[in-house]
C-alpha cells in the first residue's frame, strides 16, 4: 500500500474501534518509539525536529488534503505545487494560500 | 410479497437530487416510488431516519467468484493462457457464487458486478454482468455476455512473448492478434463448421457486444481507439491510467472509460503516471466515466474510499457517485435493471449509517430486489 494512504489506515482504524487519539499517536508517536527515534520525530514538543504538517481538515476524513509537510523547518511539499524538496520560500498565512490557489505564488 | 417502505432517510436517487427525509417504496423486488410517497396502509414500514440511502454500487471491472484469493492456484481461473486468442471462453463458467468475494461486495454495498477474464490475452473471453447473491451463477446473470475482453500493453507481452516464447512479445504483436481476430471474423462462415470464438467476434462486429480493451499507457488507448474506429464497433476503454494526459482525444473519441484500480501502488511501468486525479480531469473533459476496483487487486471493500479520493482530487462528489452506480450501468448495458432509484428498476440499494464517502460509514444493510442480502433488517 502507498504511503499516500498512511492516514487513510489510521482513518479506517477508527472506524473499527481506535479512538482518533489512538489512531494519531499510531501513526506518530508510538511507531518513532519502536523505532528508536521519538527523541527526534513523532510528537510537537521543544528540541524535538520541526517536522511537522499542515493538513486542510480532519487526518482522519478521506477528502482531506495535505497543504503542506515540512521537514526541519523546510517546506519540502506544497499541495498544488507537486514538487519535492526544492520549496524554500517565506510561507504567507496557511488560510490565504488555502483560500485561493494553494501553492502557487511559491516558486520551486 | 409485502410492500416495503424505508422512511425517514436521506435518499441518493443518482438520477436525480438528493432528498432529505424521503420514502422508498418497494414492491415484488422492484421500487414502486421514490422521494414524497405516501406510505401504503399494508406495507411494511423500516424507520431509516439518519440514514443515507444509495442505490446499490456497480463495480463494473472485477474477477468476483472467479480469480481465488489466498487460495491458490486450485482457486485461480483469471487467465486461459495456454493461447493468445481465447473469445471462446466465458468468465460465467468459473464462476463461484459461493467464493468469499461475493460477501465482500454484499458488505461494502456493491450489488452488481462485471466478472471478466484477466489482461493476460489480446483477446481474453467473454464478460458477463451479474448480481452479487445466488447460489448459481445462472440465477445471478443480469447480462450475459456483456463484453469481450481484450488487453493492450504490458501484460499480453510478457504472458505470451516472455514466458511462452509465442506471440505477441510486442506492442505491434498485441495489436496485430486483436485485428487478425476481428478480421477473420469478416470472413466466417458458420455453415462450414462452428468457431466459438469467431461467434462472439461477430457480434462484436455487429456492436450487439463492446469490446473492452485493457490499456493504461496513453498510446495503448489510442491503439484502443484506432482499432474501435477501424472496425466501427463499440469499445470501453478498462483502467485508462495515463487518460488524463490524452483527455480532449477521449472526449472527442466519446468512448467510456472505466477508471481504476487506484488505490495501490504503481505495480507496472504502464501504471507510472497513476494518479487520483484522472476522474476529475476526465469528468470535465466531458468523457462517460466509470470508477472500478479490479478486485482483488483493489479490495471491493475499498470502493468507496476510491470513489472519495477521486472527490479529493477534483472530482463532484455527484459525479464520483454517478461513477460508482448510474454510469457503470450504462456502460454495461443494464441501466433498465440498476444504477440509479427509480421506479421500475429493481429494489437494490444499500443503508449507509453516514455518507459513503466519510470515514466512518459503514454499510446498515444491503438490499438485492428488496431482500435484504448483508447486514440486519431495521
Amino acid at each position: 500500500m502507498p504511503e499516500a494512504y498512511l492516514n487513510i489506515a489510521a482513518a479506517l482504524a477508527v472506524r473499527e474501534g481506535f479512538t482518533p487519539e489512538e489512531a494519531l499517536r499510531a501513526v506518530t508517536l508510538t511507531p518513532a518509539e519502536i523505532l528508536g527515534v521519538a527523541d527526534r520525530v513523532g510528537a510537537i514538543t521543544t528540541g524535538r525536529d520541526a517536522d511537522l504538517v499542515l493538513w486542510d481538515g480532519d487526518p482522519l476524513e478521506l477528502t482531506t488534503r495535505v497543504a503542506w509537510t515540512m521537514v526541519e523547518g523546510r517546506i519540502v511539499y506544497q499541495d498544488g505545487h507537486g514538487g519535492v524538496g526544492c520549496v524554500d520560500a517565506p510561507l504567507g498565512p496557511a488560510q490565504n494560500r488555502l483560500s485561493t490557489h494553494p501553492g502557487k505564488e511559491v516558486g520551486c | 410479497m409485502a410492500k416495503l417502505a424505508i422512511t425517514g432517510a436521506t435518499i441518493y436517487p443518482i438520477s436525480s437530487p438528493p432528498m432529505a427525509g424521503a420514502t422508498l417504496l418497494v414492491d415484488e423486488g422492484k421500487i414502486l416510488a421514490v422521494g414524497r410517497v405516501e406510505v401504503p396502509s399494508d406495507a411494511r414500514v423500516i424507520d431509516a431516519r439518519g440514514l443515507h440511502l444509495l442505490p446499490g454500487f456497480v463495480d463494473p471491472h472485477t474477477h468476483v467468484g472467479l480469480w481465488g484469493e489466498g487460495d491458490g492456484l486450485p482457486a485461480y481461473d483469471g487467465n486461459e493462457w495456454t493461447a493468445n486468442t481465447t473469445a471462446q471462453v466465458r468468465a460465467l463458467d468459473a464462476i463461484n457464487p459461493f467464493h468469499v468475494s461475493f460477501e465482500d461486495a454484499r458488505s461494502a454495498g456493491v450489488t452488481t458486478v462485471q466478472t471478466l477474464p484477466g489482461s493476460g490475452n489480446p483477446i481474453g473471453g467473454e464478460m458477463v454482468v451479474v448480481k452479487t447473491r445466488g447460489r448459481t451463477v445462472d440465477e445471478m446473470v443480469l447480462r450475459q455476455p456483456s463484453g469481450l475482453k481484450g488487453a493492450l500493453g504490458e501484460n499480453p507481452k510478457r504472458l505470451h512473448g516472455q514466458n511462452h516464447k509465442r506471440m505477441p512479445a510486442s506492442r505491434m504483436g498485441v495489436a496485430a492478434v486483436i485485428r487478425q481476430y476481428l478480421a477473420r471474423a469478416r470472413e466466417y462462415d458458420p455453415a462450414k463448421g462452428r468457431d466459438l470464438g469467431l461467434e462472439l467476434a461477430r457480434r462484436v462486429l455487429d456492436r450487439e457486444v463492446p469490446l473492452r480493451l485493457h490499456a493504461h499507457r496513453a498510446d495503448d488507448i489510442m491503439t484502443a481507439i484506432r482499432i474501435a474506429r477501424e472496425f466501427a464497433i463499440d469499445l470501453s476503454i478498462e483502467h485508462c491510467t495515463e487518460g488524463w494526459m490524452v483527455a480532449d482525444a477521449l472526449a472527442e473519441a466519446g468512448y467510456p472509460v472505466n477508471l481504476g484500480p487506484m488505490l495501490g501502488g504503481r505495480s507496472k511501468v504502464e501504471t507510472a503516471n497513476m494518479t487520483f486525479r484522472n476522474p476529475g480531469i476526465l469528468e470535465k473533459a466531458g468523457v462517460h466515466v466509470s470508477l472500478m476496483t479490479d478486485h482483488p487487486f483493489v479490495p471491493i471493500a475499498h470502493h468507496r474510499i476510491q470513489g472519495a479520493l477521486a472527490v479529493r482530487e477534483g472530482m463532484s462528489e455527484a459525479g464520483a457517485l454517478r461513477a460508482m452506480t448510474l454510469n457503470p450501468a450504462e456502460m454495461l448495458g443494464v441501466a433498465d435493471r440498476v444504477g440509479s432509484l427509480e421506479p421500475g428498476k429493481d429494489a437494490d440499494f444499500v443503508l449507509w449509517s453516514d455518507h459513503p464517502f466519510r470515514a466512518k460509514a459503514r454499510v446498515v444493510a444491503t438490499y438485492i430486489e428488496g431482500c435484504v442480502v448483508y447486514g440486519s433488517e431495521l
